[in-house]
């Protein structure tokens, strides 16, 4: 039962098409791009007040008028060394320091939160990609037609694109923050900034996507499988927590392949301010798939 | 595998040998052993009670689960792989949803689109859709469409792009009369161009519209053949009569090879004459009818070989 390559692949491809077609119009779609935007507006809201405190801390210093809206002192902020101190606190490497004074600063806000957020979203989003059909049995018109392995690699495309979506709308949601809440905001270099860390946050939500997938093959029922992919995103983040606290002792030279296999690991080097970026996110898409296959070869044999 | 492939005929649509399953280690064989054969071209009947395995075998046919013994063999092909087979197989299955939030052509664009339709997915998929008179809800979701409108999108979806063969499991479930009949002659249309499986309770129905029948019961075939074999319309005729005594002793002499009985009931009864193989029941009853006419016996009704769901009641007895 050897699919040829252009026709499996031309498969996945109406999967992906079709399922993002399906996946747009469905709750979960709303609520994965409402939490983004509601997590990304607020998070944005509260930089912008720590940009207002910060901001009238040194406008009172140079005996100048305070401000409601933050944003035409940031020349002078940027000299400034707890400001200095609170950008370099967001990055993972004090060499970006200078790279990222130079960035319109709610876009660094912005994917600080999308690492933090992305994760939990798309195993969530993820966890409802098969389980739900598995359940009603609407799979089998699919599977009757194509092949299984294409069926999960086109979902994992179509939801993939989905959260390409959400992120742009996310991305939005702070663009609209900084034009509304700050002033003296560049907007195309922000929207620029923002798209420019977009396809870094799709890349970082893939192996947790596929985490989801995962999850959702393993059973019928799609809460009991958003709880699995919810439970194995936060594992990972646990085991990142562990091996990185070990990582001084006798211990930690076993743990570092094991540190290398956590997609974590991989997350501070989308930071990079050249295309560094790239080779991490490859890494994270092979992530992507390998999780996504994890639990295919029950997928492949259960009665659907 | 090969078995099954020796086993089959040419002119094999479905060709299922030793079929073996059950679902779990302790519990009793869904298909026990269950061999049968349709004819390519044929509207085939797939008869049993239920759990007699017809939707089990729909399931090990189309791939949804494998057998864990025997094997079929599809068009020629083998068993089922949807790559060998893209295009070539519709499937109505028994209990699967379709999801509410695509539209009517959407779905089925999709499958046609799945089965390497191309470019002409959307026209045939306008196609099968005013063949199950679904057009005018062409654009309309899935969810605001009634049971039986949604089954008759299942059964579109099924004879998308004419496959040569289709395997519906109960498709006139919840429709009403007008749209059951509006199936049935659907399904009759695609005779000699696809070969048919409908499995169903409504044995009048398939009596109706099929050519073939396979009955099952607990996982084995007992009975196979032409409708008319297995029912028997090409060897007995039931003559309900009016009162007097047959003459059984002219029609005995008149037609050698035929054997007759009797059974009196109320002021008449039914007399039953069963013919040999090769007899021409055409001018039998033409010889019959004129002998019960010179013996002055009135004749009240004529009913050729049992109804299906005789044959079946009696197969269960």
């Amino acid at each position: 039962m050897t699919a040829p390559f252009l026709v499996s692949m031309r498969d996945t491809l109406v999967v992906g098409r079709f399922h993002l077609m399906k996946a747009v119009r469905t709750r979960s779609a709303a609520v994965l791009s409402i939490a983004l935007v509601v997590v990304h507006m607020g998070g944005a809201w509260i930089f912008t007040e720590i940009l207002k405190a910060m901001e009238n801390s040194a406008a009172d210093a140079l005996r100048v008028p305070t401000t409601d809206r933050p944003g035409a002192m940031l020349g002078v902020l940027r000299d400034r060394e707890d400001f200095r101190d609170l950008i370099a606190g967001l990055l993972p490497d004090p060499s970006l320091l200078e790279w990222a004074l130079n960035l319109p600063y709610l876009s660094i806000a912005h994917f600080w939160i999308a690492l933090g957020t992305l994760p939990f979203l798309a195993a969530a989003a993820g966890s409802e990609v098969l389980s739900a059909d598995i359940k009603n049995r609407s799979l089998r018109y699919e599977v009757a037609r194509t092949g299984r392995l294409e069926v999960v690699g086109g979902r994992f495309l179509g939801q993939a694109l989905l959260v390409f979506v959400a992120v742009l709308i996310a991305n939005s949601g702070t663009w609209i923050m900084a034009m509304v809440a700050m002033v003296e905001q560049p907007a195309v270099r922000q929207m620029s900034t923002l798209l420019a860390f977009t396809p870094r946050l799709c890349a970082w939500s893939l192996p947790f996507l596929g985490i989801g997938i995962a999850a959702s093959m393993l059973t019928a029922n799609p809460n009991t499988a958003r709880v699995l992919a919810l439970g194995a995103t936060v594992a990972t983040f646990v085991g990142w927590g562990f091996v990185n606290s070990r990582q001084g002792e006798a211990l930690g030279v076993f743990l570092v392949p094991l540190r290398q296999l956590l997609p974590q690991s991989w997350m501070f080097a989308l930071w990079d301010s050249g295309p560094g970026w790239i080779a991490p996110s490859a890494v994270l898409l092979v992530f992507g798939g390998v999780l996504t296959l994890a639990t295919y070869p029950f997928f492949a044999r259960r009665n659907l | 595998m090969n078995d099954v492939r020796r086993a089959a005929r040419a002119d094999d649509g479905l060709r299922v040998v030793g079929v073996r399953k059950r679902y779990s280690g302790r519990a009793p064989w869904a298909l026990d052993g269950l061999t049968c054969r349709f004819p390519r071209g044929s509207v085939c009947g797939l008869v049993g009670p239920n759990g007699a395995g017809k939707t089990t075998m729909y399931s090990v046919v189309c791939g949804y689960l494998p057998a864990d013994e025997g094997g079929v063999d599809i068009l020629g092909e083998g068993p089922f792989d949807p790559w060998r087979l893209k295009g070539r197989v519709g499937v109505l299955p028994q209990d699967a949803e379709i999801d509410d939030r695509r539209t009517c052509r959407e779905f089925l664009h999709y499958m046609g689109a799945l089965q390497g339709l191309g470019r002409g997915a959307g026209d045939a998929a306008d196609e099968a859709l005013k063949a199950v008179l679904l057009d005018e809800r062409a654009d309309d979701r899935v969810g605001s469409l009634s049971h039986g409108m949604r089954r008759r999108l299942s059964v579109a979806s099924a004879l998308l792009g004419s496959p040569e063969l289709v395997l519906l499991d109960e498709p006139t479930a919840g429709l009403d009369p007008v749209q059951a009949r509006s199936l049935r002659k659907l399904l009759a249309d695609h005779r000699g161009r696809s070969t048919i499986i409908v499995s169903s309770h409504n044995l009048v129905e398939l009596e109706r519209i099929c050519d073939w029948v396979v009955l099952i019961e607990k996982g084995v075939c007992v009975m196979e053949g032409p409708v008319e074999e297995v029912t028997g319309r090409r060897q007995v005729v039931d003559w309900t009569l009016g009162p007097g005594d047959p003459p059984v002793d002219a029609l005995k002499h008149a037609l050698p090879g035929c054997e007759w009985a009797w059974s009196p009931e109320g002021s008449g009864g039914v007399l039953t004459l069963r013919a040999p193989g090769d007899a021409d029941l055409d001018a039998t009853s033409i010889t019959t009818a004129r002998i019960l006419a010179d013996a002055g016996i009135a004749i009240r009704d004529l009913q050729r070989g049992r109804s299906l769901e005789e044959t079946f009641f009696t197969s269960e007895e």
